[in-house]
Formats: C-alpha cells, sequence, structure tokens
C-alpha cells in the first residue's frame, strides 16, 4: 500500500524512500543537513538538495547527471526541469557575472493581496523612532490577518536581509497585536513596494573566505529587558546567512550582550564549515569573525573582567574554545563596517542605505532611471556594484 | 420647454467672488415687450426676467425631486408621476449640480438649514476622459495609482524567453472547488487521470467499513503546470486525504521529515556560481503516492467516485 497526499506522515514516507534509493547509488547523506546528498568520484562531484519533492542538482558533471537522473526516472517518473530557474517560490537568474535569486513574485503576490499595491514606497521598512512593545496601543481587531502578514514576511526573508529585522520585531507581538504594529507592518509593504525585485546575487569572481558579522543590541526587547543579536556571513562576496534573534535571557551588560551573540554566531559559523566540509570546499584563509566590541573581544581572547562575567554560562565560552582549537579568527570592526547593525536596530535611510549596499544585493528589476536616458550609465554603474559589491 | 430647468447668470455688478454665478431657476414662459425668458428661481420663489439663460430641456427638475420640495410647492401641479421611488431620483440629479460647485454649495447653505432632509453622499457619475492631447502617452496616474507598480518593476535586463517565463507565474485559472472544477473539461479528465493512476498503482483498497472506524475525507487540488518557457503543460488534479483528522499513535506516528535549510540553498547556489557547476532542477512526480505505508488509513470516497464504501490504506 502506499501513501497519499495529505496525510501526516507522507512526506516522512517519500523522503525514507528516496533516501534509500540515493544510498544505494553511492550518495552520501551530509550530516551537517540531512537534506543534501553528495557523490564524490575522481573525475566528478555532484551534489542533491532535496526540498520535499522538489530537488536542485549541482555539479560539475552532466554524464553524472544524466545518470542519476535516469536512476531516479525509473524509480519514480522524474520531470527534468532543465536549468535551475524557479524552486520553491524563489527565482533563479544566471549571468555571466554570476546567479542572482530573488521572490519577485511572491513579493508582488503578498503587496496584491493585502491591498499595498498602490501605496507610496519609502525608503527604510522600519521607522527609528518608533520602538514596538506589548500593549502600545489600542488593539487590532484582525488578528489573523496580522498573523499571515508576518508569516509571508517570515518566507520572505529567504532572500531579503534587509526586512529582517522587522519581521523579527513584528513576530514578538503575534498573539496581542495593536494598531501600532499593524502600521509598522503596513511601512514594510511600503518598503517592499518600493523594490519588489532586490535579491541575493552570487558573483562568479567571488573567493571562499568566511567571514561573519555579529552585533547585539542591549535590552532592545522593552517588554522583557533581554537583548537581541543580529549576526549575517558572507563566501566571499555572497550574503549566504543572516540571523537576528532576541537572546535567551537577560544581560547586565553591554559586553554580556555582544559576547552571547558572538558565541550564537560562532556556532552559526561552526555549522557552516562542518556543511563546507561535507561539500568538499576548502576555505583558503581562516574564517574571521567581525564583533564592534572591544570588552566583548577581550573577554574572548582571555578570562579577564571577571567581575561582569562570573555568571555567564559555560556554553557562551564557547567562543573562547573555538578560538583556541583555531578554526576562527576575531577582528574589531569600524563603525562604518558594521553590517550587522541592520540586524540589530532600525535604522535611518542614509546609514540602511549605505549598509545595504555593502550586502551586495541587486535588484534587477529596477527601472532605468530618467526613463531609460541615462541607461548606459546604469549599467556600467550596476556592473561596478557586482564587482565590488563588498570590499 | 415648460418647465425646464435652466440657470440663469446673476448680474456681475452685485456679485462678489464667493457668490453664485447663476441662479438655479425653472422656465415659465416669455413676456410681451420685453428681451428676455420669465424664470422662477427655485430657492427664493422670485419670479423673474433674466436675458442670460442656459437650458437644460431635458432635465424636469420639479417631478425628480418630490420629496424636499412637495411641502412648498403643493399647489404646483405636477406634470408627470415617474415611477422611480424619490432617493433614486435624488441621486439622479446631482451629476448636473457638479458643474458648478459654488453654486451647489450655497444652495446648501441658504435652503436647507434644516438636518432633517439627508443630504446623500454625492459621488460624480461623470465619465472621466483622458485629454485628447495625452492620448500617446502612457499615462498611468490619471485613472489609478500615483505610484504604479510599473515604475518599480521592470523586465528590460531580461532575455525575452525569461521574461516569458517570469510572466507566466501571474496567470493561474485554476479552480477552487469541485463545482467550480467539474464545469470544465479539462479539469474532469484530470481527475480522472489522477484517480486511475491511484487505482493502478494500488494505493487503496475498497473495503466495508469497520464500526469503530471514523474514516478522513479528501478533497481535490488543481494546479496548471507549465513548461520551462512558460506554455501551459498539463492540468493536474490532485486528490489530497485530510490529514488533520488523523490521530497520533492510531493511524500516524513519527511525522518528522528533514528539509533543505535555506542557508544551504543559498550556499549551494553561491558555490555553483563561483565552480562554475551546473545547476538542474529535478520535479518528481506524484512524489508522496511513492512512499510506503505501514499504518491503516481509512478515507471516504472521493467526490466523483460512486462506490459507497470508504476506502482502507494499508494492511
Amino acid at each position: 500500500m502506499k501513501s497519499l497526499y495529505g496525510l501526516k506522515q507522507a512526506s516522512r514516507k517519500w523522503f525514507v524512500k528516496l533516501t534509500s534509493i540515493l544510498l544505494q547509488h553511492h550518495y552520501i547523506q551530509a550530516p551537517s543537513d540531512h537534506s543534501l546528498f553528495i557523490k564524490k568520484t575522481a573525475s566528478s562531484f555532484t551534489l542533491l538538495l532535496v526540498y520535499v519533492d522538489d530537488i536542485i542538482l549541482a555539479g560539475d558533471s552532466l554524464t553524472e547527471f544524466d545518470h542519476i537522473k535516469s536512476i531516479l526516472h525509473n524509480s519514480f517518473k522524474i520531470k527534468n526541469l532543465g536549468q535551475l530557474k524557479y524552486f520553491m517560490g524563489l527565482e533563479v537568474a544566471h549571468s555571466k557575472h554570476g546567479i542572482s535569486l530573488w521572490q519577485r513574485k511572491y513579493c508582488l503576490d503578498l503587496l496584491s493581496d493585502s491591498g499595498s499595491i498602490n501605496s507610496k514606497p519609502i525608503s527604510t521598512p522600519s521607522d527609528p523612532s518608533i520602538k514596538l512593545y506589548n500593549g502600545s496601543s489600542l488593539p487590532y481587531d484582525d488578528i489573523p490577518s496580522y498573523r499571515r502578514l508576518v508569516g509571508r514576511l517570515l518566507y520572505l526573508n529567504t532572500t531579503r536581509p534587509d526586512i529582517t529585522f522587522i519581521t523579527q520585531q513584528l513576530s514578538q507581538f503575534l498573539s496581542k497585536p495593536t494598531q501600532t504594529h499593524h502600521q509598522a507592518a503596513l511601512r514594510v509593504l511600503r518598503y517592499l513596494k518600493g523594490c519588489p525585485g532586490k535579491g541575493l546575487h552570487f558573483p562568479r569572481s567571488s573567493s571562499l573566505h568566511l567571514q561573519g558579522f555579529s552585533d547585539a543590541d542591549r535590552a532592545g526587547c522593552i517588554d522583557t529587558r533581554r537583548s537581541i543579536s543580529g549576526q549575517c556571513f558572507f563566501l566571499g562576496n555572497s550574503l549566504i546567512s543572516w540571523r537576528t534573534k532576541k537572546q535567551m535571557t537577560v544581560s547586565r551588560s553591554s559586553s554580556e550582550a555582544e559576547y552571547r551573540a558572538l558565541a550564537s554566531t560562532a556556532c552559526e559559523l561552526q555549522w557552516l564549515l562542518y556543511l563546507l566540509r561535507d561539500l568538499h570546499v576548502k576555505c583558503p584563509k581562516l574564517p574571521v569573525l567581525f564583533c564592534d566590541n572591544q570588552s566583548a573581544l577581550h573577554i574572548v581572547a582571555n578570562p579577564v573582567f571577571h567581575e561582569r562575567t562570573k555568571h555567564l554560562d559555560i556554553d557562551c565560552h564557547i567562543v573562547r574554545e573555538k578560538l583556541h582549537a583555531g578554526i576562527l579568527k576575531l577582528l574589531p570592526v569600524s563603525s562604518q563596517e558594521r553590517l550587522a547593525d541592520l540586524f540589530t536596530k532600525p535604522l535611518l535611510p542614509q546609514p540602511f542605505g549605505l549598509l545595504l549596499s555593502k550586502l551586495g544585493l541587486i535588484d534587477i528589476y529596477q527601472p532605468p532611471s530618467c526613463g531609460g536616458l541615462l541607461h548606459n550609465k546604469c549599467e556600467e554603474d550596476n556592473l561596478e556594484s557586482k564587482q565590488d559589491s563588498l570590499a | 420647454m415648460f418647465g425646464c430647468l435652466c440657470y440663469a447668470s446673476s448680474l456681475q455688478v452685485h456679485r462678489t467672488k464667493l457668490h453664485p454665478r447663476a441662479r438655479k431657476s425653472i422656465f415659465l414662459g416669455y413676456k410681451s415687450s420685453y428681451k428676455g425668458f420669465t424664470l422662477l428661481d427655485m430657492h427664493s420663489r422670485d419670479i423673474f426676467i433674466s436675458r442670460h439663460v442656459i437650458f437644460h430641456e431635458h432635465i424636469l427638475p420639479y417631478p425628480s425631486n418630490p420629496d424636499s420640495i412637495t411641502s412648498q410647492w403643493e399647489y404646483f401641479p405636477s406634470p408627470h408621476t415617474t415611477p422611480h421611488s424619490p432617493s433614486s431620483d435624488v441621486v439622479h440629479v446631482p451629476p448636473l449640480i457638479i458643474d458648478d460647485p459654488p453654486f451647489e454649495s450655497s444652495h446648501n447653505n441658504n435652503n436647507t438649514p434644516s438636518p432633517i432632509l439627508p443630504v446623500p453622499t454625492r459621488h460624480s457619475t461623470r465619465t472621466c476622459n483622458t485629454p485628447a492631447y495625452l492620448k500617446d502617452y502612457v499615462c498611468n496616474n490619471i485613472h489609478a495609482s500615483l505610484y504604479p507598480i510599473t515604475d518599480y518593476v521592470c523586465h528590460n535586463k531580461l532575455s525575452d524567453q525569461h521574461s516569458c517565463f517570469v510572466l507566466s507565474l501571474h496567470s493561474n485559472p485554476e479552480p477552487k472547488s469541485f463545482t467550480e472544477a467539474n464545469k470544465f473539461d479539462c479539469w474532469k479528465q484530470a481527475m480522472q487521470a489522477e484517480l486511475s493512476a491511484l487505482e493502478s498503482t494500488g494505493t487503496w483498497q475498497l473495503v466495508d467499513m469497520p464500526e469503530h472506524v471514523k474514516p478522513i475525507g479528501c478533497k481535490r487540488i488543481d494546479r496548471v503546470k507549465y513548461h520551462a518557457d512558460g506554455s501551459i503543460e498539463r492540468y493536474k488534479a490532485r486528490l489530497v486525504a485530510k490529514g488533520y483528522n488523523q490521530i497520533e499513535g492510531l493511524d500516524f506516528f513519527d511525522t518528522f521529515s528533514p528539509m533543505a535549510k535555506m542557508t544551504t540553498v543559498r550556499l549551494v547556489l553561491a558555490l555553483a556560481s563561483i565552480n562554475h557547476w551546473n545547476l538542474h532542477q529535478l520535479d518528481v512526480n506524484n512524489a508522496f503516492l511513492h512512499g510506503d505505508l505501514q499504518e491503516d488509513v481509512y478515507m471516504t470516497l472521493p467526490l466523483g467516485v460512486s462506490l459507497p464504501k470508504p476506502i482502507r490504506f494499508a494492511s
């Protein structure tokens, strides 16, 4: 007997079946991500990334592609969709400069479903003068629509690091949203209206150097006085991972908040290193973590500041351990280059634009300025920004 | 025409900027030895003579709003009795008045001070025409939004084929329910194909329902599938079980299934870009139908299948 769509165990049964077939054909399930299957031979390298019934196939050998496709076709009947273009709502475009990834359709659908398709665009997603907290104004009546909106914004985070912070803020109030929170959510939509086609760009000329940025906003959550940590990671010039998260405990000092943020960044870095190892990628240089707080760096380097750090959990000292194990390097970062600021605080338009430009996002759908009169110039600018998106 | 609406221009000498430019009147007739028309002012009830008059002969204001003025004009014989309800007529009149806003406002101020008469919210029913000199241009701002989406999305940089594909993502005429889908042959055939596929793979057995079992329901999902170039590949119907009625420990146990993390997807794409890897995409047909089921699950028959028995999946 076979499974059927809609049953709760259907996806599990399917994945078990697929795994067994792939393992039979000498694919190895990566321990760092169980949906990743890798086959490396002397001449070829192939990887399979499974998202339920969508499969991405990447590698350098087309003969191995044909081989695995025929195996899968004999077992399941597959449809070969050719080059990767549209995967789980992500639109993928290939050019000679690199691969771009965006969610233009998802974003436009979100705008039209929430009735914001004709709203006036705005330059930043969040207002620095408004701090969101519980019960800030009258309760908002249509709670399901608020939750739906935040849920869709969360998925949009797949390619939009610029709205990550405000989405984290909005999702704190899912149980009791107020008018203020709804207004803030509408502001995000107005921001998205201005650039629905913005997305990630992975340049071909990028190196394999892994860099991470970490930051914390002490007591950023007014209701619980917990801090907010933010982090982002670059592989060469490509932004691959980012996150905003409210910390689990209250911090007594800003260096403690930064230290906790650094600890979770180090964990993410460790996972990325495992993933890269599974993918047989060798980093040319030691991975670097950038932190803007000097005293947090001192705590990592030496067991100083006993008075301030005696209550820190043991697991927070993971950074020190990783540093001594020699798998990462810690560096201070100048105030201009604090990329993780984007993920911890609402910014004014000017610094927001500056930091965003360093993330290497592109908007291929952006109409040419001045009605196309400056078309050639735009093209050149675009190329330049693609090449040196992150110094 | 007797009784028709007309506007008599007020004399320039006596009027200031905010005074009405015209008096709303009704045409009564001609007077000998005068070069003007005899008019009845609708508001002040004066009878006067004016030479500067604009006529609207198709409008007879008197019978059109009897409600508002009947009390004042009882003696006036009604030439027509229209079958319309007064309220609908009141709505019909405003378009003309709208041509002269200052006049209308003065009318409201002078003659309807009592709050008894409800003034309906006026919406212009005038058809809005684009000026002729703009017909050669694309003017989004006139009819729609000040910020049309075309200002923010543009497909110029995409190749023809890719933009065709991208645009096709937006058109999805997919039915929402069984009754809606059952009207079209393409969807009916799709459902038949799905049902026969399920039967041929031995997904279920038809059994009599045991007494203690409450079967779970099922429904259909319809989707249009596209080729990579954007053309329609086929109409696809999918039968799904309403798994939310399942009970843990009875007809399902573990459900966790790993999914690709978004960071992994991005990392793989970034590596593919750097290493110039080939990137292909596969789609497994009927993926979930391949899983082997160990538990017994009872389901009612889908709509469109006539055997009155529940379906059991596995034994």
